[in-house]
């Protein structure tokens, strides 16, 4: 992939333009100018530098990706903000919200500050999200305040559940005051124990502890009532259990500031693809088995899962390349995510194109508050050109990010992201 | 303030004072004067900014000796002495 430095006067020619906000589809060019959308139409620009050929190709807003993990600070053998801004761009994403379990956690402004301005000069929009509690103990509330003063998007000790509940209350009712949602990765510590895949067939037969259904959907109830009680603003990470889609579903008749989110990974794959011990594989919340993958597809048809998000999860060849026990968990996920989405939403499941770029767009930028007003005149471009009718073989070459902890390897992927146009740069696909 | 508050509900001081405290420059936002009142104790910087707790429009100090008064009047009706009236005989 190569990214550069958008020219002066930059011709789009002859797209198929979807706006996913406008639920409109057009074929037409854009001219940009010093980075922004001058104009849209048919157009005859003679002093143009450079033009992109986009005949056959769809180009609708950047993907926005609001779970992203890029290690930075702390550790940069993984992914920095630059490395992970590189990986956004090659799955065509321009825009990401990174979690704070990095060393030291992001639980302070000082930190947040740190990420805003080391990610000022790089092509894709960096958003942190700040620590629910400090040092993600569990214990004390972060300075929430002082860190969406400072540019926090919303607060989340993901990675790790907030397990106790008087805690997840007290942090619902402080997050009120700033608008912004509480992202709980749920997981019932207790429940969980030592689990190092779904509990099930498979876990028994292959003689891995299992981490069952239960520990995930008890706790996304908990953290459902608890909104509710406190009418805070909570959105559920990574969903994976049919159950917790019921609750999501169930609550969300009730009361209205809820929001989900679903992984690729989760979408793709059971617990069966893990017969070979896929260390790739291992993640959490765990990959389920094919009934639970039927209720997320499901989930996401009828409305009640909102947006695809990566929880790109970046890990060193060391801390995979091991035995399945003592493995990391989390698997990157940026570069993959529109060839295994479209392919498994739509190729599999008849969902529209135009309705898996809306789960990628502004679903996750309404959620985060952000703007999705992006085929504007005047707007900075914020976009992504890709080919839906692409089928390709995803390899380690594709992979962008330092980590290459990717079970989509030697998968067979449909769609692909050929430009991705962010803060006056232009990331070219090879 | 910080006999009232909850298990780790505030943050840090820091926090609480960018958030919620009394300033100067937050009681000169507002058109009317205002009387600055504050049952004590005070965490100046905190909740309350010296200037402010010091100033001509702060009644603390009258606040608190009323409130020992009260307090006195109240103990003193409770503890069942019946008012005297000066004309019995």
């Amino acid at each position: 992939m190569k990214v550069n430095k958008l020219d002066s006067k930059v011709l789009l020619k002859n797209a198929t333009i979807i706006d996913p906000l406008k639920e409109s589809q057009s074929k037409a060019d854009i001219l940009l100018v010093e980075g922004k959308i001058a104009e849209i139409g048919k157009i005859q620009e003679l002093d143009v530098i450079t033009t992109v050929d986009c005949s056959g190709l769809i180009l609708t807003h950047g993907f926005c990706d609001l779970h992203v993990h890029f290690r930075d600070p702390g550790n940069g053998d993984k992914e920095t903000l630059e490395s992970g801004s590189m990986s956004a761009l090659a799955g065509g994403f321009t825009r990401v919200c990174t979690m704070p379990n990095t060393q030291p956690t992001v639980d302070n402004p000082e930190s947040i500050n740190y990420i805003i301005e080391k990610s000022k000069p790089l092509p894709v929009h960096i958003h942190p999200i700040g620590s629910v509690t400090k040092g993600q103990q569990g214990v004390e509330l972060s300075e929430m305040g002082l860190m969406h003063q400072a540019g926090a998007v919303a607060f989340s000790d993901d990675g790790l559940p907030i397990q106790n509940g008087l805690v997840m209350r007290k942090a619902l009712e402080y997050s009120r005051m700033f608008g912004v949602p509480i992202i709980n990765h749920a997981e019932d510590e207790c429940l969980r124990a030592d689990g190092l895949m779904n509990e099930g067939k498979v876990s028994t037969r292959l003689g891995l502890v299992g981490n069952p259904s239960i520990a995930e959907s008890i706790m996304v109830f908990r953290d459902l009532k608890l909104a509710e009680l406190t009418g805070a603003k909570l959105h559920i990470p990574h969903v994976s259990t049919a159950d917790s889609v019921k609750y999501i579903n169930e609550m969300k008749n009730a009361y209205d500031k809820i929001t989900a989110e679903v992984t690729p990974h989760h979408l793709f794959f059971n617990d069966k693809h893990l017969e070979d011990y896929n260390t790739n594989l291992k993640v959490a919340p765990p990959i389920r088995d094919s009934l639970s993958r039927e209720a997320l597809i499901k989930g996401i048809k009828n409305g009640t899962i909102d947006c695809i998000a990566t929880d790109h999860a970046p890990h060193t060849v060391h801390e995979k390349e091991t035995t399945f026990d003592l493995a990391s968990c989390g698997l990157i996920g940026l570069e993959s995510c529109f060839g295994v989405v479209k392919r498994i939403l739509a190729d599999e499941e008849g969902v529209s194109l135009i309705d898996i770029i809306k789960l990628l767009t502004i679903s996750p930028r309404k959620i985060m508050g952000f703007d999705n007003n992006l085929l504007e005149i005047g707007k900075e471009a914020e976009l992504v050109i890709l080919d839906d009718e692409e089928r390709w073989n995803f390899q380690e070459k594709n992979i962008e990010s330092k980590s290459k902890n990717s079970p989509f390897i030697n998968q067979d992927l449909s769609g692909r992201v050929k430009y991705t146009i962010s803060n006056g740069q232009i990331a070219t696909s090879s | 303030q910080r006999e009232r508050m909850g298990i780790g509900l505030v943050p840090s001081n820091r926090e609480y004072r960018r958030l919620f405290g009394v300033t100067s420059e937050r009681i000169n936002r507002r058109k009317k004067e205002l009387v600055i009142m504050h049952p004590g104790p005070m965490n100046r910087g905190v909740e309350i900014d010296s200037q402010v707790a010091d100033s001509d429009q702060a009644i603390i100090l009258d606040q608190v000796l009323n409130g020992v008064a009260s307090r006195m009047s109240i103990l003193y009706l409770l503890l069942g002495v019946k008012e005297e009236n000066t004309n019995e005989g």
